[in-house]
Formats: C-alpha cells, sequence, structure tokens
C-alpha cells in the first residue's frame, strides 16, 4: 500500500525566446575585439581592457587597475586625472554590476568554452570556497600597492594575460591566463566566482545595482534549476522567496532566464533596497 | 552580505596573508633596472604606476629598439618599455606621441636624455669616427685635447645616450649606461 501521492497543481510552462544564443554572439564579439583585434593594433589599441583610449584625450581604464594606481600614490595629484577615466565602467558598474564580467571578460569565455569539463572540487575540500575570498584578494592587493608603490596585480592579472599575449606570443603572460583555467575544473567559473578582485570591484560599485535580474516568486515552483545552472551562487533559497538575487554576484549570464521553464525570471530595474 | 564571525576572521586572516605575499616577493624579486627607458620617460617611481604596460611604444617604435621587461626578469617593471642593450633610438619620439597614459611624454630634442655614454680611455684609439656620429646630432664627443687629437671624451652634460656611437668605435670603447637620464614631472598630456 502506497501513502496517496499529494497533488500539486501542474506548473505552467512559459515558452520564451532563449538568450543563449545573444550571449554567446556578445562573448565571441567582445573576445574578438579585446583579444584578437585589439593585440594586433588593428584597432591601434594594443592594451587590451586595461586602458581603451577614446579619441586623443579620453580612456577607459580598468576599475581595479585605477584603484591600485591611485592607493600606489596617494599624494600624486597627478593621478586623480585618472578618475575620469573610470568613469564609464563605474557608472557602467553601478547601472548594471557585474555584466563585463558575464558577457565581456575575455577570461570568463575561456572558462565558458571549456563546459563540460570533468570537475573534481578541490576548492570545497581546501575550504577555499569562499565568496568573500575575491574581497580578500582585491583589499589585499591594494595595500600592497600602496606598500610598494606599482600596482602589483596587474602584473599579475590574467585578463591582460589574455590580451596581450596574443600579439607577440609572451609565455609568462599566457602563464598566468591558466591560473584561472587550473581553478575551473574545480567549479563551474570558481576564478570570477572566489578570486577575481576585479569582478570583485565591480561587484561592490553594483552592490546596489538598478538594472538587472529578478525572480518573481509568484511564477517561482521552487524547482531549483536556476540555482543548479547559476555559475556564481548568486541565487539561493531566500532569493527564490524575496526575488531578489544577490547583486554583487550575479553575472548577468541568463543562463537562469533561459532555464526556468516557468518564466519567472525578469530583467529589469530593481528595488533601491532588496525585499526581505 | 551577512558575514558570520567565523567568516569575518577567516577574510581578516586571508587578507593579512596575501599583503604579506603580494607586498614581500615585489619586493624581495626587484632589483633596480640597469636599462634605459625611452625618451621622454618620466619619473622612475611615477613611471611604474601610470604605464598600462599596453606595449604601444614597442610596436610603433621605427628602429624596434623598444621592449617590454619580463616578469621573471622584475616584477615590479614587468611589462613596462625599456630600450634594448646598445640599441640606437633615431629620436623620432613616435613612443612619446602613442603613448596613452603619459607616462612617455613629447619632449626637445635636445632635453630627451635617456642616458649616457662613456669612452675608455686607455681603449681609444682615437680614430675620431664617434665625433663624427654624434656630430649632426648633439655635438656631444669632442676631442680631449683638440691639438693632439688622440682621445675622444663624452661631454655628459650635452649626452643623450642614443647609442649612436656604440656600435661605430671600431676597438669598443664606449658602453652605455641609464645614469643621469632626464626623467619628466608627470602631468596630464595636452594633446
Amino acid at each position: 500500500m502506497s501513502k496517496p501521492v499529494e497533488k500539486r497543481p501542474l506548473p505552467k510552462v512559459v515558452k520564451r525566446r532563449k538568450l543563449k544564443p545573444l550571449r554567446y554572439a556578445i562573448q565571441t564579439i567582445s573576445f574578438i575585439v579585446l583579444v584578437l583585434l585589439v593585440p594586433i593594433g588593428i584597432l591601434a589599441v594594443p592594451a587590451g581592457i586595461c586602458a581603451i583610449p577614446v579619441g586623443d584625450l579620453w580612456r577607459i581604464d580598468c576599475l581595479y587597475g585605477f584603484l591600485q594606481r591611485f592607493f600606489s600614490s596617494p599624494l600624486n595629484v597627478a593621478l586623480w586625472a585618472l578618475v575620469a577615466f573610470v568613469a564609464v565602467p563605474f557608472l557602467g558598474s553601478l547601472l548594471l554590476g557585474r555584466v563585463f564580467c558575464g558577457l565581456m571578460c575575455p577570461v570568463g569565455t575561456v572558462l565558458d568554452l571549456l563546459g563540460k569539463v570533468k570537475r573534481v572540487n578541490y576548492l570545497g575540500k581546501l575550504k577555499l570556497n569562499s565568496k568573500y575570498n575575491k574581497y580578500a584578494v582585491l583589499a589585499s592587493f591594494t595595500a600592497a600597492s600602496a606598500v610598494t608603490g606599482f600596482p602589483v596585480f596587474c602584473t599579475v592579472c590574467p585578463v591582460r594575460g589574455i590580451c596581450t599575449a596574443y600579439g607577440s606570443i609572451k609565455p609568462v603572460e599566457l602563464t598566468l591566463a591558466a591560473v584561472p583555467v587550473a581553478l575551473e575544473f574545480s567549479e563551474k567559473r570558481a576564478w570570477c566566482r572566489y578570486f577575481c578582485p576585479i569582478g570583485g570591484a565591480i561587484g561592490l560599485a553594483g552592490f546596489r545595482k538598478t538594472l538587472g535580474l529578478r525572480i518573481t516568486p509568484e511564477k517561482c515552483i521552487k524547482c531549483k534549476a536556476c540555482m543548479r545552472v547559476c555559475p556564481t551562487g548568486a541565487i539561493t533559497d531566500e532569493s527564490l522567496a524575496t526575488g531578489e538575487i544577490s547583486r554583487t554576484e550575479c553575472i548577468v549570464c541568463f543562463r537562469c532566464y533561459d532555464v526556468c521553464m516557468c518564466g519567472a525570471f525578469a530583467f529589469g530595474i530593481l528595488p533601491l533596497r532588496p525585499a526581505r | 552580505m551577512s558575514l558570520t564571525r567565523r567568516e569575518f576572521a577567516a577574510f581578516i586572516a586571508k587578507f593579512a596573508v596575501l599583503t604579506g605575499i603580494a607586498a614581500a616577493i615585489p619586493a624581495a624579486a626587484s632589483t633596480p633596472l640597469n636599462y634605459r627607458r625611452p625618451p621622454g620617460a618620466v619619473e622612475e617611481p611615477v613611471f611604474k604606476i601610470v604605464c598600462v604596460r599596453c606595449g604601444r611604444c614597442v610596436s610603433v617604435c621605427p628602429q624596434k629598439i623598444i621592449r617590454q621587461v619580463s616578469p621573471l626578469e622584475n616584477l615590479a617593471s614587468a611589462g613596462t618599455p625599456v630600450l634594448v642593450e646598445n640599441g640606437i633610438c633615431a629620436l623620432d619620439f613616435e613612443c612619446d606621441k602613442v603613448c596613452p597614459t603619459g607616462a612617455l611624454q613629447l619632449l626637445p630634442k635636445e632635453k630627451a636624455k635617456m642616458g649616457t655614454a662613456t669612452i675608455e680611455r686607455d681603449k681609444c684609439i682615437g680614430c675620431g669616427i664617434c665625433i663624427k656620429v654624434c656630430m649632426p646630432i648633439v655635438e656631444a664627443i669632442n676631442w680631449e685635447d683638440p691639438k693632439k687629437k688622440d682621445k675622444a671624451v663624452v661631454d655628459p652634460a650635452k649626452c643623450l645616450g642614443c647609442g649612436a656611437c656604440v656600435p661605430e668605435c671600431p676597438v669598443e670603447a664606449i658602453s652605455l649606461s641609464p645614469e643621469g637620464a632626464y626623467r619628466l614631472q608627470f602631468r596630464w598630456p595636452s594633446r
């Protein structure tokens, strides 16, 4: 004799156009522009994404590179001039959060290309899988820059490694870019999730971002497919109830949007304060 | 964002350890660079900060004498541009024109001092080739005694350290050093 199964109403399946092709398209274009075109000088900007000159006077700088440069020399007033050059990434992060990580970062694209490699969760065994690690990396390399007087993380940055190694193959730079790849064999996007200080800086800038993904709790059937597919662990049990996805962790990759079969995810204006 | 006390303690511990590593390794692995910087480089501490290591100067140099420092060589200066040993700078200032950061700045030719050439007095045979080479550039090399004309000598105040004389010397008496280079104050380039 089996127990009578509690009957639940079947969820209404919502068919929506998948955003995966769009993500692939944006990632491919960004990768080609930043890594393949830029270093060989087609756009005459071999700096990759560390500093992209716009016209003769303007520049778009790396947010974390600026932070380190600024703290390297707090007394040098001339470096205040650099503030204007992080306006675009800073305001972009303020508005959209870590959209750079999910859609544009060349390291992220390489990690996504690895796809379904066989993973052994060694970071979990070493207890290094804390999302606060990236803020520790951020703070310590900024402090080290202040002590040593040069941007320390920039010399070992894997993003710079990938962006500058291609033009004239540089073994050391390529080796640096292999670190996130090695971490990828532990967990999906482990580098971006636990260690990348650039993502940490962008996430901190957008911790009250205004545009992003949110869950409609009324539509959610708590199947947790989004939690399994999220590469950064931005969706928790709590977010299924409140609709708030961690704004510092979400990299706006739209994987959850695609996987949700009841259309509970929406991209739009977020409330200023997260729902509790 | 809610940290437990345990997580906070772990954060502080990681921060302390990483700061130690990130500050100690470059300090230990970085000896002062003994290479010439490209002409128009700003003073060394600021140069390391403002240079974004993009390598544009390397790619535009008509003489192909700029290279980027390897991280294995000097961590603090990794990726920054230096001149190759005994490379001859033609003083075109292409590197200064393309630098997006103001780490390399355009300056008049007479001021573009990258280093100093020195002639070993004992080796010099008094052929005068270096004097002829330097004549159209800055006239920094002259006879020690204009009447005897047996030894050439460099005027360190005039010498730009461009290196034009080095390969011409038949007895390899001339050597280059980055000493005495003129390094500018950093200011935002107004182009």
